[in-house]
């Protein structure tokens, strides 16, 4: 069995406990204003262009059929819209400026990149993340995976925005040891508005991993404008005090990273930016927290 | 201008007791003159005589008057001739060393041309005499061949030779232990049992009076110091000062401060530029003094704080060890605490040296390993961490000796491994892999220089397979190796040939009870070292031309060596396509496998020539200085996808900026290659300052894993993202900005353009 993976973090730190190998899956079916990862979102892999790597020896130009690739009077511009994913730029770009982003890789390849970092596991309480995109997209892989993990004693940890039919997620309790949860907005029609769907699945979910026992952490990405009002914070207070399973709630601040990323890949989409919250709006946002008792949050 | 006439030139006379550096011109060319009468004036077969005159005449005219507000003291630069065991800074030579460079100095602010003629004449002797000199002219013709010039840093070439007694950590214990009487009393003792060491052992008691007229030296100058001091802090000081110095003359040391002062100085007339085990050769005068309330702990971290600024006063940066931590220490509770005390101190100094070093174990005392990585956090290269339970075991294997006597395995300089108080390790010389292949791949021509370079056997063979390819170039490598272990024979043998090195010889163990010099059969230990620079780009470039030019025949060899001689210019994809290949850093089998095949090659080569030269050990170490900045200079484009002229990686890490799976991945290739037969390597590991502030926990994690998998050392400079590029464009808002450049430390705004940027391309974790 095979996924689109289209990055492994090694020595990853935050994305769970200790020290972790990440994967990144692609496909998500949300589409979040402040997505920082927004190559993921199509499953498919992608050609990523690095300008400043860029010599303009039009190599490319000369190899694409589908004309992707343009001359632009001897500076070198990418029309993605065109590529169909053959990749014959790729082989003759002297420069490494063209990448494909995603690759196909077997159970077996992934394992063998978790096994090489056991020892750094053991000894930090680590293990592995399976992240994305939203892994569940390619659940049977992700399933199979995590498993596979589990067979060789290796802690995991799933980061999911909860989006998937009940049935999928309750499987995999079995072979997840910890749920890194979204959470992004409690007003469903804001959700739908920030992300292209609403939280009505995404919160019964929550419920239902709780009911279950599940080991969860509430990942909170916190944009400034958007949802760091006192009805968010509060609600992602109360669900810390109500859920005996969210064992920690970690609030994220809004990052610019993902930007110059996503115009790598074609993608210039409608992303909006927002302002990066200093440190005097994170201690806003830690006084209502702390105000509506919220349970083991950090803000990062 | 005046007709000069020697015989109605009065010559100064030059007084006992007055630094060399407060005299006239006039006088230091007396001086100058008198330290080559007494050379002229022995026989070669009075070595002990010889010296034991000449440190009379150096011992303390060398010094500098103390400054006014040491609370420990010593400073000396050397004269235009100096009997040493290796010159400041990048200068070669050892014992007599003539320097022409202050020799024309001292000429030029001369006005008596009689005079100036004299030191000519003095010159022309010491061009046949210096001993560095006297080394060159002993290699046998062979060696010669291979082994024309000693200026590695400024002409292209395979293999240099480095001229020198570097590396020495003298047993300060004994000193402590000791004091000057116990150590007249042991060379009393033993001159009864061994009547044929006389001169030897008269040599030693002289070397000891120059010894104590160096404390009286200071002695004086503090004294005087106390009486003009400007405030009464440093009125007591002074006093301290001067009280400690007038017992150190005649006792053996009763406090802390004395115990410095006595090491310290006595250092200082050694010429040694590395300072042993400190910790525990120091712990219980600082326990003692805690324990009687003489001293608070406060104190003590500025009695070493000052020491860091005589320490930096030296030009010694590649040097200046000293050891804390470890197995094997005879005071480990005591020292443990003093340790501490140190690091505070060089937390606080935040200078270039001393180049801390701290030896870990399983059983570490917790609160040394949290200092460590406190002083790492705040963004000081300090400590460089060393792990006993991988060089312990190492060092048996490849000093052959037993468990007890490794533990007192210690790094100097840029990290060679000695065994303290009982081996000598200097570096022979210097050698760069990347041009042993690259020379192979143009068959003896050297693309860069005018020199034809390796051997016959090599560059005739008709490389149609990597495993000719293979083959052409470990003959290559193997004869600059064979010269260079013999070229390191030939120096100790002129050393021993030389002079006694009385102030070694009283410290390093069994020579005093054999009755023999240092390098004339006193030590146990013989070693030597040989520096390997290019191993990672070989290694690289090797597996690329095995790839593209053999497996997948994308082009020929020939057109590859057009390539790398256009430096890739109009072969952009090719260069690509060797860029692409597996690079070692990225924990890949294929890749760190090819490097595991080059380092067992060069290391194991290496050591077998202890034997055919007749060396206790010699063995490689893959350290750094600048020495892969330079060498790269002088190496074309390689298989690699390197640009020519551009830095060679440093020591046993990757190619910069070519790891790129993260830093468990770095870490799991670089235990790869084995440590069992090489005398250190240096890893240095590139860290932003937010990694270790967020996720400090983990990072300790990280490394305690890389040690548990075999790591063997590793030296952490920790960064601000962002701060070296601004450092580059505003030097003089970074000032005091401290990073690792390989074997030593460095202010980043100082270093030269082309460091720099190999640092800043380095992979940031
Ligand atoms: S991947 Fe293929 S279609 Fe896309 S730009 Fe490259 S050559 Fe053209
Ligand atoms: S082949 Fe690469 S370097 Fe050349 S124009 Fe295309 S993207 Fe730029």
């Amino acid at each position: 069995m095979e996924g689109t993976v289209f990055d492994i973090q090694r020595n990853s730190l935050n994305d769970g406990p200790g020290i972790r190998t990440t994967v990144f899956l692609k496909g998500c079916a949300l589409n979040c204003l402040w997505c920082h990862n927004r190559e993921s979102i199509a499953v498919k892999p992608l050609l990523r262009f690095y300008p400043d790597k860029c010599q303009n020896c039009m190599e490319c130009v000369t190899v694409c059929d589908a004309e992707a690739h343009l001359d632009l009077e001897g500076k070198h511009a990418v029309d993605f819209a065109r590529c169909v994913q053959n990749w014959d730029c790729i082989q003759v770009c002297p420069s490494g400026a063209l990448v494909k982003t995603g690759k196909n890789m077997s159970i077996e390849e992934v394992m063998q990149i978790f096994l090489k970092d056991r020892d750094y596991f053991d000894r930090s309480g680590g293990g592995i993340t399976l992240s994305g995109g939203e892994p569940m997209i390619q659940y049977e892989f992700s399933k199979s995976l995590l498993a596979e993990c589990h067979v060789q004693g290796i802690h995991t940890c799933l980061d999911t925005t909860g989006y998937t039919p009940w049935e999928r997620l309750k499987s995999m309790m079995a072979c997840t040891d910890l749920f890194l949860y979204d959470y992004k907005e409690t007003d469903p029609k804001k959700h739908k508005e920030f992300t292209g769907v609403d939280n009505i699945l995404i919160r019964e979910n929550l419920a239902r991993l709780n009911d279950a026992g599940a080991a969860i952490v509430l990942r909170c990405p916190v944009i400034p404008g958007m949802n760091d009002n006192e009805e968010h914070l509060g609600e992602i207070a109360r669900l810390s005090r109500m859920y005996e399973g969210i064992r920690e709630v970690h609030i994220l601040p809004y990052h610019t990273l993902g930007i110059g990323k996503a115009e790598q890949h074609g993608i210039k989409a409608e992303h909006v930016t927002f302002s990066i919250p200093d440190e005097k709006i994170k201690a806003h946002w830690w006084t209502i927290l702390n105000s509506h008792d919220a349970k083991n949050f950090r803000i990062f | 201008m005046s007709e000069a006439n020697p015989h109605t030139t009065k010559i100064p006379i030059f007084i006992p007791m007055q630094s060399y550096w407060t005299l006239t011109p006039d006088e230091q060319a007396a001086w100058v003159l008198e330290f080559t009468r007494i050379h002229m004036a022995f026989t070669p077969d009075e070595t002990e005589a010889r010296e034991a005159a000449i440190l009379d005449h150096q011992l303390p005219a060398i010094f500098l008057p103390p400054d006014p507000g040491d609370l420990v003291t010593g400073r000396f630069h050397y004269p235009p001739l100096a009997f040493t065991p290796q010159p400041a800074g990048d200068r070669g030579g050892f014992a007599y060393v003539y320097d022409p460079k202050k020799f024309e100095d001292l000429k030029s602010s001369l006005e008596d041309q009689a005079l100036v003629q004299r030191l000519e004449e003095a010159e022309m002797y010491w061009k046949q005499n210096d001993t560095g000199q006297q080394t060159r002219l002993a290699y046998p013709p062979e060696i010669a061949e291979l082994l024309p010039s000693d200026n590695w840093t400024g002409e292209p070439g395979i293999g240099f030779p480095l001229l020198r007694m570097s590396g020495s950590h003298l047993d300060y214990g004994k000193l402590m232990e000791k004091g000057i009487p116990g150590l007249r009393k042991e060379i009393g003792q033993y001159s009864t049992t061994h009547p044929g060491s006389a001169p030897l052992f008269r040599a030693m008691e002289s070397a000891l009076t120059s010894l104590e007229k160096v404390i009286t030296f200071h002695e004086q100058h503090m004294r005087k110091l106390a009486k003009t001091a400007q405030s009464k802090a440093q009125e007591q000081a002074a006093s301290k000062l001067t009280e400690a110095l007038s017992s150190i003359g005649t006792n053996r040391p009763q406090t802390l401060l004395e115990g410095i002062q006595l090491f310290y100085l006595y250092c200082l007339c050694a010429g040694s530029n590395n300072f042993g085990r400190m910790d525990d050769y120091l712990a219980p005068l600082y326990a003692r003094d805690i324990s009687n309330g003489a001293i608070t702990r406060d104190q003590a971290v500025n009695y070493f704080v000052h020491l860091w600024k005589l320490v930096n006063f030296r030009e010694i940066i590649y040097d200046g060890r000293v050891i804390v931590g470890g197995m094997g220490r005879h005071h480990p509770r005591e020292a443990d605490e003093l340790a501490l005390v140190i690091l505070d101190s060089v937390a606080i100094s935040a200078d270039v040296l001393p180049q801390l070093t701290l030896r870990m174990h399983n059983g570490i005392d917790p609160r040394l390993k949290k200092k460590a990585f406190d002083l790492i956090a705040g963004g000081n290269p300090y400590p460089m961490l060393y792990n006993d339970e991988v060089n312990v075991p190492s060092a048996m294997n490849a000093f052959k000796i037993d468990k007890e006597t490794a533990k007192d395995c210690i790094p100097f300089g840029c990290g060679e491994y000695v065994l303290y108080r009982k081996s000598f390790g200097t570096p022979s010389g210097v050698i760069n892999l990347t041009k042993a292949l690259e020379v192979t791949l143009h068959n003896g021509e050297d693309p860069v220089g005018p020199r034809s370079l390796g051997v016959p056997e090599a560059n005739s063979i008709d490389i149609n397979t990597f495993d000719d390819l293979w083959k052409a170039y470990t003959i290559n490598l193997e004869a600059y190796i064979h010269a260079l272990a013999v070229q390191e024979k030939i120096e100790y043998e002129q050393a021993g040939n030389a002079a006694p090195f009385l102030f070694f010889s009283m410290l390093f163990d069994s020579c005093i009870e054999r009755g023999k010099p240092v390098f004339g059969g006193g030590i146990d230990h013989l070693g030597g070292t040989l520096e390997t620079y290019g191993n990672t780009n070989t290694s690289d470039a090797l597996l690329a031309i095995r790839n593209i030019v053999f497996r997948d025949q994308e082009c020929t060899l020939d057109e590859l060596v057009r390539a790398l001689d256009n430096n890739f210019e109009g072969h952009a994809r090719l260069r690509k396509q060797l860029l692409d290949q597996p690079k070692y850093g990225n924990d890949i089998d294929e890749a760190d496998e090819m490097l595991v095949k080059v380092h067992d090659h060069v290391c194991l080569a290496t050591m077998a020539q202890a034997e055919k030269v007749g060396l206790d050990s010699y063995l490689v170490v893959n350290i750094n200085n600048s020495a892969n900045t330079i060498f790269g200079k002088y190496t074309a484009a390689s298989a690699d996808g390197r640009l020519a002229g551009t830095s060679l990686a440093n020591g046993n890490t990757p190619h910069m900026g070519m790891d790129q799976n993260g830093a468990t991945a770095l870490l799991n290739s670089i235990v790869k290659p084995s440590t069992r037969f090489h005398a250190g390597a240096s890893q240095n590991f590139k860290l932003s300052r937010e990694m270790l502030a967020k996720y400090r926990d983990q990072t300790v994690d990280l490394i305690d894993t890389y040690f548990a998998k075999g790591g063997a050392q590793l030296m952490i400079t920790a960064v601000n993202r962002g701060d070296l590029e601004k450092a580059m464009e505003h030097p003089e808002a970074y000032p005091n900005l401290l990073v690792r450049v390989g074997g030593f430390s460095a202010r980043f705004v100082e270093l030269d353009r082309e460091i720099q940027l190999e640092i800043l391309q380095r992979t940031l974790y």
